[in-house]
């Protein structure tokens, strides 16, 4: 057993998780390899300190301030479902009824025309890095100045997978918006760090 | 504190039982703190993180089935929000872990009352390394091992907690141990 097994193998020497035949290997190397001893030592060492560093404690103010959160939560709440229940129950059937065709007729009309309420222009998307290779998130400046920062609600569909980095970086890709329906198109220029 | 079980407290609070929602905030306000205060390395942001937590289990409370330990769920949830957390500050590039440090902040709690004070000074110089060392752990090893180490959960917790295989767990915290020692011999 050379040190660096030796080193990957103590957590489970410690929790006892290592086979009979491992077991003796690591034990043979403790007690002949000073160095690996010493790692040993430190990592008992280090373990025990762990168990017993002081800990944070929540301020003496806490349950005050999370009783005032969920009183404002329940409140907020409460006044939401009054708002859409005044409304949609307690207002005349006739109103309902006209609100209902109305918001059906300006739909229908929209969606017939194809226009840009469904479909909005892209403007200029920028990515931020994340630590995670494969997320990303990013911001699409929309057309009319609206500057809008979407994050895992809107959902990048690219069209060509394969050949998404070897287009000198372009991505192309769908933009699933309003109605979950794939409604714009749009080629953007991504950047990647390491690339440049 | 009751005897009851964390799974028996919100099953009763499920029932209405507001007590049994009050007993789980003081089961595990600390225990969070302490969590979530590893990703974000900041006492008065992770304090609303946990208190965002219990408002989550309040009005959320029903949503907990019992296929899954309490604990888990709970961690879940802030782990969760302190990720979301960290993501809008790094989105906004002003988070630094620098500036957010809070070494200056004492502990509330002392475990050890030793009369000798060259032995306390020792500990409290050994403790203040490696408080100071864990932040600067990558994220994946910091949490595992405030999960393991500081907060003392079993290898299955973690593993459903952070999603990772049992094995993947293991193998990170030897790694993560390894990594601390390695930065407090350093200093």
């Amino acid at each position: 057993m050379d040190f660096k097994k030796f080193e990957e193998s103590i957590t489970a020497y410690i929790d006892g998780e290592l086979s009979k035949e491992d077991k003796i290997f690591f034990e043979q190397k403790l007690e002949s390899d000073k160095k690996c001893m010493a790692k040993f030592n430190q990592m008992i060492k280090l373990i025990d300190d762990l168990k017993q560093m002081p800990q944070l404690n929540t301020s003496s103010n806490f349950s005050r301030n999370l009783q005032t959160k969920i009183n404002s939560n329940s409140k907020s709440n409460y006044r939401i479902s009054k708002q859409i229940k005044s409304i949609f129950f307690e207002s005349k059937p006739v109103f309902n009824f006209s609100l209902s065709f109305a918001a059906i007729a300006i739909f229908t009309f929209l969606y017939l025309n194809n226009l840009d309420v469904f479909s909005p222009n892209i403007k200029s998307v920028e990515f931020s890095e994340t630590e995670d290779q494969n997320s990303e998130y990013f911001e699409i400046e929309l057309a009319g100045g609206t500057d809008e920062e979407f994050d895992e609600e809107f959902e990048l569909v690219d069209s060509n997978e394969d050949s998404l980095l070897e287009k000198n970086n372009d991505l192309k890709f769908n933009f699933k918006g309003l109605f979950d329906s794939v409604v714009n198109q749009a080629n953007i220029k991504k950047s990647f760090k390491d690339q440049e | 504190m009751s005897e009851f079980t964390d799974e028996q407290l919100i099953l009763n609070f499920q029932k209405g039982d507001i007590k049994s929602f009050n007993e789980i905030v003081e089961r595990f306000k600390d225990r969070l703190l302490n969590f979530v205060n590893g990703y974000m390395n900041d006492y008065e942001v992770s304090e609303n993180l946990v208190q965002d937590t219990f408002v989550k289990v309040y009005t959320h409370g029903n949503s907990y089935k019992e296929i899954s330990k309490f604990s888990t769920w709970i961690y879940t949830i802030a782990g969760n929000l302190a990720k979301t957390e960290l993501r809008k500050l790094k989105r906004r590039k002003t988070f630094s872990f620098s500036q957010l440090s809070n070494e200056d902040r004492e502990f509330s709690v002392d475990r050890h009352s030793s009369s000798d004070s060259k032995n306390d000074n020792e500990r409290t110089y050994k403790y203040q390394q490696i408080k100071k060392a864990i932040p600067q752990l990558s994220e994946d090893f910091r949490n595992i091992i405030i999960l393991r180490d500081i907060q003392e959960l079993s290898y299955d917790e973690i593993s459903n907690i952070t999603g990772l295989a049992i094995g993947t767990v293991k193998s990170r915290i030897n790694r993560a141990r390894l990594k601390l020692i390695e930065m407090i011999n350093e200093k």
